[in-house]
């Protein structure tokens, strides 16, 4: 991965890194105009993750403007008279997705990352899955690493209030890494009654 | 840190050792209690065997030294009657001879006041201590002199009730004479002498009491260094070929030879009862498997390596095995203490034996060891999971439960072993059937084989039936028996085994005893009532009639009177029983006994004199055949017969044989009867018969009338006398099953526990459960008893065949149903009678049981 | 440096009924003497089978497992019983089950019994690690009666009586109190730091591995570790020969 040329990884320089790879994925499946893409990358990614409509066109521009894709005003299918911008990939689309695929996205919405790449990847990308998750739980795992430990003593409210903050962080990481697990299984079942 | 009381083995110190010995004993106590008492019976059974089995010839040496002692040679008579005195005063002149000491020895009876007791009479004088016998070497008795009254063992004086200076009363060929008796043997100086039944006069004596003035039986010689050679060949000038010349303990041999048979019989039977006891401590053992595993892979996580593991087994097996098989020697001694009767009685009528019970120290250390064998075998076989190849804590991953279930590969592997070992035996038996010791203990374990794969059977019918009976026990016990456990095939095994030995040895047994009955009641069916001058023989005491034949014959309902003679010859090393008949006996052979020749052909041949029918064992010896002509050395010298049918031994082992009453009265010279067979007249009963003839021979004690009946039965008793080591082997065999049976299944109900109490929180009630164990215990020990009973009746048949084919007694095999059946009901009652309470109590167990343990 | 312990491409499987389970399948990891590692793992993920490999209890289907460079699997059952009595310490939670009526002291002692020592000085040297535990009050009670507070610190105390240098822990504390949790965890952080011995716990809590140096997780037949050199991040050949057709 070191060798890729950082030209090609522009695209998914600053923020919402996430929604902009997941719209692309979804630009190379079918292409839309932007509320269909809104709509479906709301359904992909689920009730938790509240996706902005706004924000979506936002990204197809910026997509646009990384030559990754192309917009053409088109009639709506229901109201010929009016016409909307639909988008459609480039040639560059797929090679970006799959480095998409391979790089390690910026930690602090690490997940929403993984979701984000679970929801468009294409079986071609099993492998690549595989090794971001194992990374993600890397990751979770030296961040919990990173918690102080108590010292089974602590008899003050302050002290009592420090573990259960603890126990949070744990929970959470552990919850992260459960899932990250039981993902590569499902994955690797998969692929197993595949062969 | 070296401490000589506390060294450490394999690394671990003795006192280590039983720091976890005291644990697994806390831990697990009943379970250690039960497996203990399940070896303690089985030490037990095999003490009780051994001792049983203990032959008789140790106590017969003794007496025959103490009254030979230093006499090299005798001359013995080969009848009753003996020869003239004069003979003594010849042999003592012969150069050589040192010593010669006349003794006149004849079966009597002895009446006190509270009794009578068949004694021999030894007529002895003081020369006969000058050879030292009697004690006189160790006790100085050198100048005794016998009186003329009568020296008893404290036995005899005490059976008869009677005390230095009372009068008795001795029963002699056919005559009673008073008598006093002056001593008493106390048992602890006089040993043998002491405990034997036999009663000392001085020689006058003796021959006033027995009517032969001037006549002895035996003269014993004490030649002098390098002489006996010489003294020998005197002696047979002098006894003329009508005396027997033999060495002066030529009694043992004899006896030797007539108690074989019944060694060897007992032998075969307590072999298989040693294996069967052994087998029931190993089972016991094999109970306990499942949790000395758990225990095993614990120590193995805390360090322990495979050699002191072998170590901490051993040492508990040992601990264990030596306490259980002390407990089990103690056990089996008092059962033989109060089931064993000594000494057959009908060895007694031809050899003074005498009582002892003898416990040998080599008894006990063999029962110790082998209980304490056993059980190293069976807690050995935690060592398994010591294989290299198996992780540390393999039993608590072990998907068979804890070990305790039989692969199902290991029940088809076991079952093909159990029908090659079958398959072997029956070959093998065919051809040699002397081995038949081998071929009894390998089909118990070929029964033992063959229990996993009936299990896996048993248990797919009860699948079958499951699904068709509603029964919520069923459904419990068909789950508990889906697979073979180690417990449950251990404790069918102990069922199966005991009823294997039950069976096998009862049902061989009973054959004997028909036999004999079969034999004895045509012997005896000769005549409706018998006179003869009483007691337990085998009617070989000859008596004086004195008028008392032609008495009888005058008597009302008296239809004839015949003279029956008979008794014992010392030929080679066999003291046969002859039997004289004399014409009218019919048949004069019983027909049930013959195996080479026909009944009527061999009366014919028989009344026709010259001819006599001879036992198998003694045909066999002399190569005879039908025919054949052969010699006896009788009192007038050499008789040359032929054989005219080849019999069973007629139930006295050394053999038979069975002449006409002419050809005796001519080779032995005498016209006296061992018996007088009385025909009644039509119409006349037995009982009004024999008042007949108690009248008609009016005041003579030393004469007894009985019946046919009456004196079969006396037969009949004496012959279960006589085979007083297998009826006791049969009794000990069945007493440790009911116990080992009652063990084993204690031991797993108790095991059971938790998994009832898993079962009540499945919603299954006390009621449910009982019935189910029941059920299950039912199921378990019936397979046992089945596979048992199969395996019982086939060994019934081999040890039969043996009987027949290697000692000569008569047993025809028939399969003792009733006898089956019996042992079968009380496995069953004992089985009721355990489930009943402990059963009861582990059904109760509470829900929460089930987490405990 | 030679690691303490060390697993070298260790895999092994069981048999469900027909099927193969894979539960460690090619896996590294190592143990530094005197580190502490905690190995979380949802339940059936392998943890189990990973510490009783470790403790040499369980021997591999193919790779290697060497304490101080030996191999274990190669080592006389005497070298292995030595490795238990005196290097690796393994606690189960169940393990006290085979003699629950077995009393507190006793149970500490009867570990130590292998070793060649006489009961009365193994009964010492338990006295002196109960009291370091501060267990020593229920010294005399049977096992079967303690809490299971009060147990977990007696099978610890059990462990460290043979002053090992590895202690392998399977989850060694499911205790109800969360309060006796964290006070278990700093006990046994505490003496693995005081006497320099290197820790190999695994939980299916990730509480319980605060505090300790490397974090590894289990998961389908592989791990993923904090420590990098541990940290298995290739894919078997098995599922990338997978991976690769798919890929076509």
């Amino acid at each position: 991965m070191a060798s890729v040329n950082p030209e090609k990884t522009r695209w998914m320089r600053g923020p919402s890194t996430p929604l902009r790879g997941a719209l692309l994925g979804l630009l190379l499946e079918r292409p839309g105009h932007g509320g269909d893409l809104a709509n479906r990358l709301a359904a992909r990614l689920g009730e938790t993750w509240r996706v902005d409509t706004n924000d979506v066109y936002r990204l197809l521009e910026q997509l646009e403007k990384t030559g990754l894709a192309v917009s053409r005003d088109e009639p709506k299918r229901n109201n010929h008279r009016r016409t909307h911008l639909v988008y459609y990939p480039t040639e560059e689309a797929s090679e970006a997705l799959t480095l998409w695929m391979e790089t390690l996205l910026p930690r602090e919405p690490v997940r929403l990352g993984l979701q984000a790449k679970l929801s468009v990847a294409r079986e071609q990308d099993a492998h690549r899955l595989l090794q971001a998750l194992k990374a993600y739980e890397r990751e979770c795992l030296m961040l919990a690493q990173l918690v102080g430990p108590t010292d089974g003593r602590g008899r003050s409210w302050t002290a009592l209030c420090m573990d259960c903050t603890r126990d949070a962080v744990y929970t959470q990481l552990q919850g992260e890494i459960d899932w990250s697990q039981r993902t590569r299984r499902r994955i690797n079942e998969f692929l197993e009654q595949r062969r | 840190m070296k401490n000589p009381l506390n060294p450490a083995i394999a690394g671990v110190r003795v006192s280590m050792l039983a720091h976890l010995y005291g644990v697994r004993l806390r831990s697990h106590a009943i379970q250690e209690l039960l497996a203990g008492s399940g070896i303690a019976v089985g030490v037990a059974l095999v003490l009780g065997v051994l001792v049983a089995n203990a032959s008789l010839t140790g106590a017969a040496a003794q007496l025959v030294h103490d009254v030979v002692g230093s006499a090299d040679l005798q001359l013995a008579a080969r009848s009753q009657d003996g020869f003239g005195e004069r003979l003594l005063a010849d042999s003592a002149r012969l150069t050589g001879v040192r010593t010669a000491a006349p003794v006149l020895r004849e079966n009597v009876a002895v009446v006190g006041p509270h009794g009578r007791e068949p004694v021999q009479l030894l007529g002895v004088n003081s020369s006969v201590l000058s050879l030292g016998g009697f004690g006189a070497r160790q006790f100085g008795l050198a100048n005794f002199s016998f009186g003329k009254d009568l020296i008893l063992p404290a036995s005899v004086a005490s059976a008869i009730g009677a005390e230095p200076g009372s009068p008795v009363t001795v029963l002699a060929l056919g005559a009673a004479q008073a008598s006093t008796v002056s001593i008493v043997l106390k048992s602890s100086p006089f040993g043998a002498l002491a405990s034997s039944p036999v009663a000392v006069t001085a020689l006058p004596s003796a021959q006033r009491l027995t009517g032969l003035e001037g006549r002895i039986t035996q003269i014993l010689i004490a030649a002098q260094p390098g002489a006996e050679s010489r003294v020998r060949g005197e002696l047979q000038r002098l006894g003329a070929g009508r005396l027997n010349v033999e060495a002066a303990d030529e009694e043992l041999a004899l006896l030797a030879q007539a108690v074989k048979p019944n060694d060897e019989s007992t032998t075969l039977f307590a072999a298989i009862s040693v294996m069967i006891g052994f087998l029931l401590a190993v089972n016991a053992m094999l109970l306990t498997v499942p949790e000395r595993r758990r225990f095993v892979a614990e120590l193995r996580m805390q360090g322990y390596d495979r050699r002191q593991i072998v170590v901490l087994l051993i040492f508990q097996a040992a601990v264990l095995g030596l306490l259980a098989s002390a407990v089990g020697v103690v056990l089996g001694a008092l059962l033989s203490h109060i089931f064993l009767h000594r000494i057959p009685t009908y060895l007694t009528t031809a050899f003074p034996i005498g009582g002892q019970q003898t416990l040998r120290a080599t008894t006990v250390l063999a029962a110790l060891a082998c209980g304490v064998l056993a059980t190293l075998l069976a807690s050995l076989s935690p060592a398994l999971d010591l294989r290299a190849d198996r992780p540390t804590d393999a039993v608590f991953h072990d998907r068979s439960g804890g070990g305790e279930v039989l692969a199902p590969g290991t029940a088809v592997k076991l079952a093909v072993a159990g029908v090659v070992a079958l398959t072997a035996i029956a070959l093998v038996l065919a051809l040699a059937p002397g081995l038949t010791i081998v071929g009894g203990t390998a089909l118990a374990l070929a029964i033992l084989c063959a229990i996993p794969g009936v299990f896996a059977l048993v248990a797919r019918a009860l699948h079958w039936a499951a699904e068709r009976v509603p029964s919520s026990s069923l459904i419990v016990v068909v789950s508990e028996l889906r697979t073979v456990t180690t417990r449950s095939v251990a404790l069918a095994g102990i069922a199966a085994l005991a009823v294997y030995g039950s069976v096998a040895i009862g049902g061989a047994r009973a054959d004997l005893l028909r036999g004999l009955d079969m034999n004895f009641s045509e012997y005896l069916g000769t005549a409706r009532l018998w006179v003869t001058s009483g007691g337990n023989d085998l009617t070989t005491n000859a008596f004086n009639p004195a008028g008392a034949t032609a008495a009888i014959a005058r008597a009302p309902g008296v239809a004839s009177v015949r003279v029956y003679q008979g008794g014992f010859l010392d030929v080679g090393r066999r003291r046969l029983w002859i039997i004289a008949r004399p014409p009218g006996d019919e048949p004069p052979v019983p027909a049930s006994q013959l195996l080479e020749g026909s009944a009527a052909r061999a009366a014919r041949l028989l009344d026709s004199g010259g001819w006599a029918t001879v036992s198998d064992a003694f045909a066999k010896e002399r190569h005879l055949a039908l025919g054949a002509a052969f010699a006896l050395p009788t009192p007038s010298g050499l008789a040359r017969l032929r054989v005219a049918a080849i019999t069973t031994n007629l139930g006295w082992s050394p053999g038979a044989v069975v002449l006409s009453s002419r050809d005796y009265r001519r080779y032995w010279q005498t016209a006296q009867p061992s018996a007088l067979e009385v025909e009644l007249r039509p119409g006349v009963s037995e009982a009004a018969g024999r008042r007949e003839v108690v009248r008609a021979i009016g005041r003579r004690p030393g004469l007894g009338v009985q019946t046919f009946s009456e004196r079969r039965a006396q037969y009949a008793a004496d012959s279960r006398q006589g085979l007083y080591a297998l009826s006791e082997i049969a009794t000990l065999l069945l007493i440790a099953a009911a116990l080992a049976v009652a063990s084993a299944l204690s031991a797993a109900i108790w095991q059971r526990r938790a998994r009832l109490a898993s079962l009540k929180i499945q919603g299954y009630s006390t009621g449910q459960l009982w019935r189910a164990l029941l059920l299950e215990s039912a199921i378990v020990l019936g397979i046992g008893c089945a596979i048992g009973a199969a395996g019982g009746v086939y060994g019934h048949a081999l040890a039969s065949r043996w009987l027949r084919l290697e000692t000569d007694f008569p047993a025809p095999f028939e399969v003792g149903l009733g006898k089956v059946l019996l042992t079968l009901a009380l496995l069953a009652a004992i089985a009721l009678a355990v489930i009943a309470l402990p059963g009861l109590l582990a059904a109760r167990a509470p829900a929460r049981a089930s987490f405990q343990e | 440096m030679t690691p303490l312990l060390s697993l070298e491409n260790v895999s092994k499987s069981f048999f469900d009924g027909g099927r193969r389970i894979v539960v460690l399948d090619h896996v590294f990891l190592d143990v530094d003497a005197g580190v502490s590692v905690g190995v979380y793992g949802a339940r059936r993920s392998g943890k189990s089978t990973l510490l009783r490999l470790a403790a040499g209890i369980a021997l591999p289907d193919s790779g290697a497992i060497r304490f101080e460079g030996r191999d274990v699997a190669r080592m006389s059952s005497r070298e292995r019983g030595r490795l238990l009595r005196r290097e690796i310490a393994f606690v189960s939670a169940t393990d006290w089950r085979a003699n629950p009526g077995e009393s507190v002291v006793d149970h500490v002692a009867t570990s130590l019994g292998s070793d060649g020592v006489t009961m009365r000085e193994a009964r010492r040297k338990a006295m002196r690690v109960l009291h370091l535990l501060d267990a020593a009050e229920s010294a005399e009670e049977s096992m079967g009666a303690l809490s299971l507070t009060e147990r977990a610190r007696v099978l610890l105390a059990r462990a460290l009586a043979r002053e090992p240098r590895l202690l392998v822990l399977d989850e060694p504390a499911l205790l109800p109190s969360l309060g006796d949790r964290d006070r278990f965890y700093a006990l046994l952080r505490g003496v693995a730091r005081e006497w320099e011995i290197a820790l190999l716990v695994a939980s299916e809590e990730m509480t319980a591995l605060q505090g300790l140096g490397v974090f590894v997780s289990i998961a389908d037949g592989g791990l993923v570790s904090t420590e990098s050199r541990a940290t298995v991040v290739s894919l078997p050949g098995r599922r990338r020969h997978a991976a690769e057709r798919v890929g076509q």
